[in-house]
């Protein structure tokens, strides 16, 4: 790894972490005993972001200006990466386990991951559509 | 600031916003360069596919997690700026819920439903696990 693509994917990372950190308070307040699914939309929102990247990506196009190999480290590796968060969901099992809460931390478990490829086939599909809108928009 | 009620996002009370958020930063960007770095340095050198590193990453984030969690939680030895810093931060920016979601479905798209299976259930399993054993080497 380079100078410059670690600084894009520190940079990218502890914006995507902060965003995280922000959902979560700005939701589990709203959800009360139910605070679990602040982090579902988190992670379900962050396949979707990331399927969407990607396919973009393939397609050889980037964002903002940037490569597609620097587009990824800096929104796939690193913005999304640190946006979604498997320690949060495996801590919070365990917590909601323990707890006696046994239901929430089977549902709070499957969902994200039942949801997790349907999002990231949901973000390509939109991506595709994208791509296909980007090309027609700028073909003479 | 009031806790999330989701353990592992939420900086314990004490910290302000701003103040666990520059943590939360830190810390995520340094856990998603951590991640990418082994990610590039391990497949450098071995071509099997990279859902299986992240499985890897997810498992070890998931344990030190669920021990820093549950050490704070029942000890309190953890002040609120060191438990941003280190759980949602490095932790939360270290594992990646999208990567391992954007990786099974690249392998689905090649053709290796099999391997992306496995990958999947493994992970699941493991990563969901690994916050277990790492709370419950605190508690005894």
């Amino acid at each position: 790894m380079s100078l410059i693509t670690m600084s894009i994917t520190f940079g990218g990372g502890a914006v995507g972490s902060v965003l995280r950190h922000l959902v979560v308070v700005l939701f589990a307040g709203r959800f009360g005993r139910h605070a679990w699914v602040a982090l579902a939309i988190v992670n379900i929102t962050g396949c979707v972001a990331i399927g969407l990247v990607e396919r973009w990506i393939t397609a050889g196009e980037g964002l903002l200006g940037m490569s597609p190999q620097f587009t990824r480290w800096t929104f796939s590796t690193g913005l999304l990466g640190g946006y979604t968060s498997f320690s949060a969901l495996s801590v919070l099992s365990d917590r909601l386990w323990t707890e006696g809460r046994r239901w929430t931390a089977v549902v709070q478990t499957m969902l994200p991951i039942a949801l997790a490829l349907p999002a990231v086939w949901l973000g390509a599909a939109v991506g595709g559509w994208l791509v296909a809108s980007f090309a027609k928009g700028v073909a003479p | 600031m009031k806790s999330s009620g989701v353990p592992s996002d939420a900086v314990q009370p004490g910290a302000t916003l701003w103040l666990g958020c520059l943590m939360i930063a830190l810390g995520g960007g340094i856990g998603s360069v951590a991640r990418a770095a082994t990610l590039a340095s391990i497949h450098e050198h071995v071509a099997y596919p990279p859902l299986f590193t992240v499985t890897g990453i997810n498992l070890l984030g998931g344990a030190l997690a669920g021990f820093l969690a549950e050490r704070a939680r029942r000890k309190g030895r953890l002040g609120s700026w060191p438990f941003a810093l280190l759980v949602p931060g490095f932790c939360g920016g270290f594992t990646t819920f999208s990567s391992f979601a954007g990786q099974s479905s690249r392998l689905m798209d090649q053709g290796n439903w099999d391997t992306a299976l496995y990958g999947i259930g493994a992970g699941v399993l493991l990563g969901l696990l690994a916050g277990r054993v790492g709370s419950m080497w605190v508690r005894t």
